[in-house]
């Protein structure tokens, strides 16, 4: 007798222990380790992996001993790296909608027109798109006594359930729990801001006042459609409040629209349709991508004894001996390469990597000791900072130097001096950083995972300090000023 | 073979517990809900469960009861099931309840006015629990209709210009019978 295990909920990662979606993740491909779980300082139960004494949490973040320690709070420092490597392994907790875009269905007409005000809300002000289908994965919105909604998107139909009280900013709200945005008041550094008085929440809601493994946007913001009042979910009949003010003063919130916080936040999630600029490449031969603001693009191709130059597509220069390696091109039409034309000519060097942006060129350059970055100025060349282990650079709009390294970027000072920027958030111990690039105001980056071959396309959040996935694939990378990257597929 | 098969049978049980635990309980509702704040003005079911069946202890649903109709005025007991979610959706509640039965459904005989906050400038905005006007009528979040006979003109200027009203209440039919206004 075979009887099916029917979920009569409607959130299907009711099923832990995740063992059989751990199975499936990347960060381990074809292998399966041991699932162990540890208790939470908020009482949760935390599962991951164990692999090669690794810790693999959600199939392809590592977990590392000090997130570990700082989790079970059997440390009570908390640094600022325990803090960063909390947010980048908690990032993928939520699930996002694929391409930006989320089908929805209305099972509760009489409530039509205040839905559409809160959907229509989302779309003017983010890069979110909504599909009115009752397909795939939808959510569909459902009467109820109260409101709720579950984190992400869970997969198939799921439920947001509206009682008539719910008014259009808290239906913008439980749209914002589905497309993976925790309360504000859970967010991992909520105790340096509040105070949550345990004894004055209705038990069953107390879940909605625990912190969640979750990624913090920007700084606390009280005026994010996601902070609850400071009576949400009180004892019925009194005035005592849940949440206060470390002062213990009470507080109001607002409820009409997303705040500027929120909307950077899902902006960040939801970057909207990509803008990659695929040149085909299917035998890897080319060597490096430069643009420039005037919508040229140029490239350094292999074939056979040859390495061509293309600019716009088009062969412009063939070299037989001593092909370059490296290509950009300035606002100017200028071609930089590492050979004819345009040397670096640092003795003893060899040139890695060259870019120009906002008028400032920069170059990698390394012997068999070491790689500095140096800057051009006039006819020569100023060291801006030695053996910094850079592989590829890219200078952005206003001029500045990023270096991409192994694990992360840096953005150098003329002075030498750098920030250590971000670490991939979503990267696995096999993924490797390729190329970084400027394209318009943002910065992208692109990672390889060195067992599957899986090619990622990162954005680096100045809002959020991290980098973030975006949309599509990329490899060899570089940008225009409309925000265009180029890359080859 | 029947030791195989229960063995069998407990694996299968086990298995489609999804971690929550269910449990039959037997509820009494109360014959009025209360104004709450859970995300946003909401009234919420008044209930005792079983041993606190009959005491002055009071647990609050504000997510109502799956399969279950409730009428103000009426006092109810009901048969449900209670689960437990180790991952309740966002503003929702980790218990959930699903009607099985409706043991009881009686008129109140507590004839004791019960009081219900009206507005509360200090806890929530918009701060009007009660909707509507004079002319239209009132009612508590378009639940129930409010009966304010002779009180109505002060009911509509307290809602509009003090900063926190209550008010006592007894039943009416099909609706709440507005007694007392309380200014605090």
């Amino acid at each position: 007798m075979v009887v099916s295990c029917t979920n009569d909920l409607d959130n299907p990662n009711l099923t832990e222990p995740k063992l059989s979606k751990f199975e499936q993740e990347i960060a381990f491909p074809n292998r399966t380790g041991e699932q162990k779980s540890f208790e939470t300082k908020d009482g949760k139960t935390f599962y991951y992996l164990e692999i090669d004494n690794f810790k693999v949490f959600e199939g392809d973040i590592l977990i590392s001993e000090e997130l570990v320690k700082h989790l079970k709070k059997e440390d009570t420092t908390v640094t600022d790296t325990d803090k960063n490597m909390q947010n980048k392994a908690i990032a993928a907790l939520s699930r996002r909608w694929t391409n930006s875009t989320v089908n929805f269905n209305i099972s509760l007409p009489h409530r039509r027109d205040d839905i559409l005000w809160a959907i229509n809300h989302i779309e003017l002000n983010t890069n979110i798109r909504f599909n009115e289908t009752a397909t795939g994965n939808y959510i569909d919105f459902v009467t109820s006594d109260g409101c709720s909604s579950y984190i992400g998107m869970t997969g198939g139909r799921q439920l947001i359930r509206l009682a008539d009280g719910c008014i259009r900013g808290s239906i913008v709200h439980e749209i914002c729990h589905a497309l993976g945005v925790f309360h504000e008041q859970s967010r991992p550094d909520r105790d340096d801001h509040i105070i949550i008085h345990w004894q004055n929440i209705i038990p069953d809601a107390k879940p909605n006042f625990e912190t969640e493994l979750a990624h913090n946007y920007g700084s606390f913001n009280f005026g994010s459609i996601m902070m609850y009042s400071s009576w949400a979910f009180n004892l019925p009949g009194t005035s005592l409040p849940t949440i206060t003010k470390l002062d213990g003063s009470t507080f109001s919130t607002q409820r009409s629209g997303l705040s500027n916080t929120d909307i950077n936040g899902l902006t960040d999630m939801y970057p909207g349709p990509n803008k990659i600029k695929p040149i085909n490449d299917p035998y890897n031969d080319i060597l490096d991508i430069g643009a420039n603001n005037n919508s040229d693009v140029v490239y350094l191709k292999r074939r056979r004894y040859y390495v061509d130059l293309y600019k716009n597509n088009v062969v412009i220069q063939s070299y037989r001996s001593n092909a370059p390696t490296c290509v950009d091109i300035t606002s100017s039409g200028q071609i930089l390469t590492n050979f004819s034309g345009y040397n670096t000519g640092i003795r003893g060097y060899t040139t890695i990597d060259i870019s120009e942006g906002g008028g400032n060129i920069y170059c990698l350059a390394n012997n068999t000791r070491q790689t500095n970055l140096y800057k051009k100025n006039g006819n020569s060349w100023s060291l801006i900072a030695s053996n910094i282990q850079g592989k590829r650079v890219t200078v952005d709009l206003v001029g500045r130097p990023w270096v991409l390294q192994d694990g992360g970027i840096r953005l150098y000072q003329d002075n030498g001096s750098f920030t250590t920027l971000a670490m991939p958030a979503y990267a696995s111990i096999d993924d490797r950083l390729v190329d970084i690039g400027s394209a318009g105001n943002e910065i992208y980056v692109s990672m390889r995972h060195i067992r599957n071959g899986r090619k990622q396309l990162l954005k680096y959040s100045h809002y959020a300090s991290q980098l973030i996935r975006q949309p599509g694939e990329a490899n060899l990378l570089d940008g225009h000023t409309s925000g265009i990257v180029w890359t080859n597929l | 073979m029947k030791k195989l098969f229960l063995f069998i049978v407990s694996i299968v049980i086990l298995s489609c517990s999804n971690d929550e635990s269910a449990q039959e309980a037997i509820l009494k509702v109360n014959h009025y809900k209360l104004t709450a704040i859970g995300l946003d003005k909401t009234l919420v079911l008044m209930v005792q469960e079983n041993e606190n069946i009959g005491t002055d202890n009071w647990s609050y649903i504000y997510d109502g009861i799956d399969g279950f109709v409730y009428e103000f005025g009426f006092e109810y007991q009901l048969k449900v099931i209670k689960k437990s979610l180790n991952n309740p959706p966002a503003d929702g509640s980790s218990i959930v309840y699903e009607l099985i039965d409706i043991i009881s459904k009686t008129p109140t005989q507590d004839v004791t006015p019960f009081t219900l906050t009206l507005r509360s400038v200090s806890m929530i905005n918009p701060p009007n629990f009660v909707y509507g006007d004079i002319l239209n009528g009132f009612t508590l979040l378009d639940e129930i209709d409010i009966d304010c006979n002779d009180l109505c003109e002060n009911l509509s200027n307290a809602l509009a210009n003090e900063d926190e009203v209550k008010g006592l209440f007894t039943h009416g039919e099909n609706s709440l019978k507005l007694e007392e206004i309380i200014i605090e």
